[in-house]
């Protein structure tokens, strides 16, 4: 899939630096991302609340269970092609 | 533990009690009707927390308010646990701290037993104690660093408290190990609030941070910390479903298998917070709800997820033969709606260290404030 993309780089993702990622919610939801490596996260985070219609700062974005800012990049924490992101929602306690 | 022949020869060895406590004046043998006066259960309770609230006849307190007779007639477990008692008393002296929780509570417990319970509860109490013994001999270090965040905070210190809890919502506070811990954060961390993920992580991430310190320092072996997420990932945020493939990668760069023990927050319907242990050596997972649940559905969740990350991971069944352990008796409890956060973080915390669990709700107050500390601190207090 990477290949293919390499082959035809698309002029708005500025080809073979692009990613196609997801974002999975809770329910199992996914949507779907095209970022370049270097564009900093928050934009597709703030995307993605809006679509959503939450507060971004009630979201948390983790991969393989770390958690991701929104200042890092698909660079700068190893996104693959097709990766996902999962989309948690805050949590709280008390009793 | 002294036993007893009969109800009157308890009712006496009391009322001697009675008077070397109160007036530290050689004992007059009670008269016959002080030792009827007694002889119903109700009446000799009332009387013993007249006497003393906290069980001086347990040996349960410092030295000095014990009578001495029933020293001499003690069996070698009641010596040690005077010992142990006198110990944990200069302990926590030592460390500023008054002497709280556990042992008063357990003497408490122990009171309201009717004499021909007691011979079982001293079973009980000598097998806790040679539980606990066990955990000293294990980690000499575990107790004095649990007391370590016991110790109180400086003036300066709670400043910096106060101002963190009452910063603006929006602004960062601290921002570290990928956390931004923000005002509407830390608000959290005052009296009476429920905890939110944002601190719950953050000190599970302290929590990391100090084993890899200890890993490096005294070579343990390492644990792992997962966040408050790997739970919802892994049982749906309804806890009812079961889903490995989940929470698969989130072990892509460590060996699961190769850690002392594992850690997760649990939030149990977005309304409280308990922890869940996997104990590779003892090998069970364990449960720790400051409201006393059990907690069986995480917990065969836990033992599943063991199973298929081990048959994934290293491609065969998990060996051993993995016992679930619901919340214990003397894990902590809350006394109130809105502390249950602080009792996880805090049981992952002595758990941690291989530490008993003695804290109690009259902890949870200065522990807010030492949450919050070490938070700004971006470590956790050590004395040392």
């Amino acid at each position: 899939m990477a290949d293919e993309e390499d082959k035809k780089p698309s002029k708005e993702a500025g080809g073979e630096n692009s990613l196609n990622i997801r974002i999975r919610d809770q329910t199992g939801e996914e949507t779907f991302f095209k970022v370049k490596k270097t564009t900093k996260l928050d934009k597709v985070f703030n995307a993605y609340s809006q679509r959503k219609g939450v507060n971004a700062t009630s979201l948390r974005f983790l991969f393989d269970g770390q958690r991701v800012r929104g200042d890092q990049t698909p660079q700068d924490i190893d996104m693959d092609d097709g990766d996902q992101l999962d989309c948690m929602l805050e949590q709280q306690g008390g009793r | 533990m002294t036993r007893f022949a009969n109800c009157d020869e308890f009712v006496e060895r009391a009322l001697g009690a009675a008077g070397a406590a109160s007036a530290a004046a050689p004992r007059a043998p009670p008269s016959t009707s002080e030792v009827e006066q007694f002889k119903s259960w109700d009446k000799f309770k009332s009387m013993l927390a007249a006497i003393n609230p906290i069980g001086a006849w347990r040996g349960d307190v410092a030295p000095g308010t014990r009578p001495a007779p029933s020293r001499a007639s003690g069996s070698g477990f009641q010596r040690r646990r005077a010992r142990r008692a006198r110990a944990a008393a200069a302990g926590a002296v030592a460390a500023g701290a008054p002497l709280l929780g556990g042992q008063g509570r357990r003497a408490d417990r122990v009171r309201r037993r009717p004499p021909r319970e007691e011979a079982e509860a001293g079973r009980a109490d000598d097998e806790a104690a040679a539980r606990g013994e066990e955990a000293e001999a294990r980690g000499p270090f575990a107790v004095a660093r649990t007391r370590a965040c016991k110790a109180a905070l400086t003036p300066e210190e709670l400043r910096r408290v106060r101002d963190a809890v009452n910063a603006d919502d929006r602004d960062v506070v601290v921002d570290h190990f990928n956390y931004e811990v923000c005002g509407e954060h830390a608000r959290r961390l005052g009296p009476g609030e429920w905890l939110v993920d944002e601190v719950v992580n953050y000190y599970f991430a302290m929590l990391q941070q100090r084993d890899a310190a200890l890993v490096a320092d005294e070579g343990e072996k390492p644990s792992h910390f997962f966040n408050s997420f790997f739970i919802p990932k892994l049982m749906g945020t309804d806890a009812r479903s079961y889903n490995y493939a989940g929470v698969k990668r989130w072990t892509k760069k460590f060996d699961l298998f190769s850690r002392k023990r594992v850690f997760a927050p649990v939030n149990v319907g977005n309304m409280h917070w308990c922890l869940i242990m996997v104990d590779f050596e003892l090998q069970q997972v364990r449960y720790f709800d400051s409201m006393g649940g059990g907690g069986d559905a995480y917990l065969r969740a836990m033992i599943q997820y063991l199973k298929d990350e081990h048959l994934a991971k290293k491609g065969a069944p998990l060996p051993g033969d993995w016992q679930p352990v619901r919340t214990t008796d003397d894990t902590p409890r809350q006394l109130n709606g809105y502390d249950c956060g602080v009792f996880a973080t805090f049981c992952a915390h002595y758990a941690s260290l291989g530490a008993p669990l003695d804290f109690s709700q009259a902890d949870i107050p200065h522990f807010r404030d030492r949450m919050m500390i070490d938070i700004l601190d971006k470590k956790l207090y050590s004395a040392e």
